[in-house]
């Protein structure tokens, strides 16, 4: 990891996106957050990333209003499969969820970008142990 | 020719006289010799005219054909102006045939009883007395023939009686026409007897009987379909009687576009075509345009050289257990609908109301991080511990919910794992006591993982919570047995145990044993709901103050 490592949180619960967003802080004070709301404004955040301020974490919510965190997944890919690509080799992609639903856990497995489905909230230990490897 | 010579005037006149008198003898004698020669020939002529008789007769099919032949010979053999002939059963005293029509056969009837010449009868036929009359009855038959020769009243006193020779003649006619008419009465009779046996073959007996007593609906077509008769009960059932349908088609009446899927149909066709039994449910239209549902049987019938006589469809009418069916699917459908909007209601509302607990545990986190104050550090621990707590009921509604309402899905997994990844994570909450597994058989199982999973994490964490107070040297063990079709797993904990009086109520729901930790009431509960979805089997053993045994047992 590098010393100043970039995360991009994605969630439209603000309260628990605070929560995040200083969890990541406390256990990478280095550490540069991107928080958006939807993945519209992720869509618009990655389209501008440079190759500096590129995420090596991204933290999805699954479930938002608009859009949930599949769709957003699954419209980049169509959409702007370059960007996809990018996010696949360049990013460790993980799932965020309030929710025990085994269709989520489904639809997770069949997305073969994620690499894991965290539960809400983050703790600075689940942050350090995916820094691990 | 020798003439005497020298004779005597007087020997002359008498030789003359002697010569006359053996001419006139002889002439007699002659005209004696030329009435034999005719009578001769006229009975040579009706022995003639009778074969001609019996050539006939032979080709004669019925007996009222054969009278008429017999009539027409007696006038034309016996010189009379009318024949008349007919067959009567002395045993019944029944008049079999005749060959005369209405009036005349009064008439004749009349000359015949008693033998008697009569008047003419008033309908304008010409009065006739008997002439001669001959009566035949063959040996072992009840059967009399009669034959009449009759002449005209008004010609009756000129006409001479039959001579010896003449009765002998038709007497004899009369008894060669006898055995004809048994012939061909005794052949009728048996063409009769076996018609009416075929008729009532036992099999169409038993046909008609059922066709027409049973409440299914009986439709008799010939071989191209169209309808030849259809019971009772066909007509109670669809409206339409037999003159309304016969020489349709069941199918013109009964059925209309897109009533009944066209596979089903196709498959009709396709059977009837091939002459097979087919059986098909099939909605139809009643006369009065009701739908109905009937099960068709349609059966070929074959006669003795295999080709196909008839068709005979049987219907029953299924309409009721049909629209109960249909009645039942539309609920089922429904009940599946809302189960699912249910299921999605419930996952919402756990979503809401976890998330913001989720924020709250998360905001609590961060305090804890922060904080410096030890005061702060208590309540903050009693906020956590509240926050689980209610989560920990959410999650346990959501489980109950999932498994009264989920299919049972069986995933092929590793267990052991699955096992130790769980004993891991629930370790945490109690570092103090020691969890050790004990495997036998093989890791990899086929199992409902997500409601094995709430199971065992039920039961797991039961057993570290309810360990003795103070306790030190805490201990939990899985032994876990994986066999070919079935995988059994015991949890052994040497905790606090459980009174005998909980013992019987511990997997009623909401039911707790102890007011100590945060349970809900609901675990075992569950355990013994999921147990009973998956078919497996679930006991507890628990001695107060010793431990507690939990084992369940699940088919894979």
């Amino acid at each position: 990891m590098s010393a100043m490592p970039n995360y991009l949180l994605i969630d439209d619960d603000d309260i628990i996106q605070f929560v995040h967003k200083n969890i990541l802080a406390k256990a990478h004070p280095n550490a540069h957050v991107t928080a958006v709301f939807s993945g519209a404004e992720a869509l618009a955040f990655l389209v501008d990333c440079g190759d500096e301020e590129w995420p090596q974490m991204v933290f999805l919510d699954i479930n938002m209003p608009m859009q949930s965190g599949f769709e957003f997944l699954d419209g980049l890919k169509e959409a702007h499969p370059d960007l996809h690509a990018k996010l696949v080799t360049q990013s460790r992609l993980f799932l965020l969820t309030s929710s025990v639903n085994p269709r989520d856990v489904a639809e997770a497995e069949a997305h073969g970008e994620i690499e894991r489905l965290l539960s809400k909230p983050l703790t600075v230990q689940t942050v350090e142990d995916l820094e691990k490897g | 020719m020798f003439v005497p010579q020298n004779l005597s005037n007087e020997e002359l006149l008498q030789a003359y006289l002697d010569l006359q008198a053996r001419v006139t003898q002889f002439s007699s004698i002659e005209q004696e010799l030329i009435n034999m020669r005719d009578t001769l020939d006229q009975e040579l002529e009706v022995y003639k005219r009778m074969n001609d008789f019996h050539a006939e007769a032979l080709e004669v099919g019925d007996v009222p054909e054969l009278l008429t032949l017999t009539a027409e010979y007696v006038v034309d053999l016996f010189e009379c102006e009318m024949g008349y002939a007919r067959v009567s059963d002395v045993q019944s005293n029944t008049l079999v045939a005749d060959h005369l029509e209405g009036g005349q056969r009064n008439l004749a009837d009349r000359h015949v009883s008693g033998f008697r010449a009569v008047r003419a009868g008033t309908d304008g036929a010409t009065p006739f007395a008997w002439h001669e009359a001959a009566e035949r009855r063959q040996p072992q038959s009840s059967l009399t023939l009669t034959v009449v020769a009759a002449v005209s009243e008004v010609r009756a006193g000129t006409y001479t009686p039959f001579s010896a020779k003449k009765a002998a003649l038709f007497r004899l006619f009369v008894e060669s026409c006898a055995p004809y008419v048994e012939n061909i009465h005794a052949t009728a009779q048996i063409q009769h007897q076996l018609e009416t046996i075929r008729k009532s073959e036992l099999e169409q007996r038993r046909l008609s009987l059922i066709a027409t007593t049973t409440h299914s609906g009986v439709i008799i077509a010939d071989p191209h379909g169209h309808i030849q008769w259809v019971n009772d009960a066909f007509t109670a059932n669809t409206g339409y009687a037999l003159d309304d349908v016969l020489g349709l088609k069941p199918k013109d009446f009964l059925q209309a576009p897109g009533l009944n899927d066209v596979e089903t149909l196709r498959n009709l066709s396709r059977a009837l075509a091939a002459h097979e039994n087919v059986s098909v449910d099939l909605k139809n239209l009643r006369k009065n345009g009701e739908p109905f549902y009937i099960r068709l049987n349609v059966t070929p019938v074959f006669d003795p050289e295999q080709r196909l006589v008839n068709f005979i469809g049987i219907q029953q009418d299924i309409t009721e257990g049909k629209v109960n069916q249909e009645q039942l699917q539309a609920q089922n459908e429904e009940l599946t609908k809302i189960n699912q909007e249910l299921d999605q209601f419930v996952y919402s509302i756990s979503h809401d109301l976890r998330a913001p607990l989720l924020s709250i545990q998360g905001l609590l986190d961060l305090i804890d991080l922060d904080a410096g104050q030890e005061g702060n550090a208590v309540y903050l621990k009693m906020i956590a511990e509240s926050v689980s707590r209610l989560d920990h009921t959410i999650l346990e509604i959501l489980n109950y919910s999932r498994n009264a309402r989920l299919d049972v899905h069986p995933v092929e997994f590793n267990f052991r794992t699955y096992v130790n990844d769980l004993v891991a994570d629930l370790s945490n909450l109690r570092p103090d006591i020691a969890v050790r597994v004990d495997w036998t058989g093989e890791e990899v199982v086929r199992l409902d993982e997500v409601r094995v999973g709430v199971l065992l994490k039920n039961i797991v964490s039961n057993a570290l919570k309810y360990s003795k107070q103070g306790q030190e040297g805490g201990e939990v063990v899985l032994a876990v047995q994986v066999e070919q079709d079935r995988c059994s797993v015991r949890v052994s904990d040497n905790g606090m145990g459980i009174g005998q009086e909980h013992l019987d109520k511990v997997f009623d729901m909401f039911y707790r044993a102890t007011q100590r930790g945060a349970g809900t009431g609901l675990g075992l509960y569950i355990c013994k709901e999921i147990v009973d979805k998956l078919n497996g089997t679930l006991s507890l053993h628990s001695t107060l103050g010793e431990g507690t045994v939990v084992e369940f047992t699940l088919p894979q």
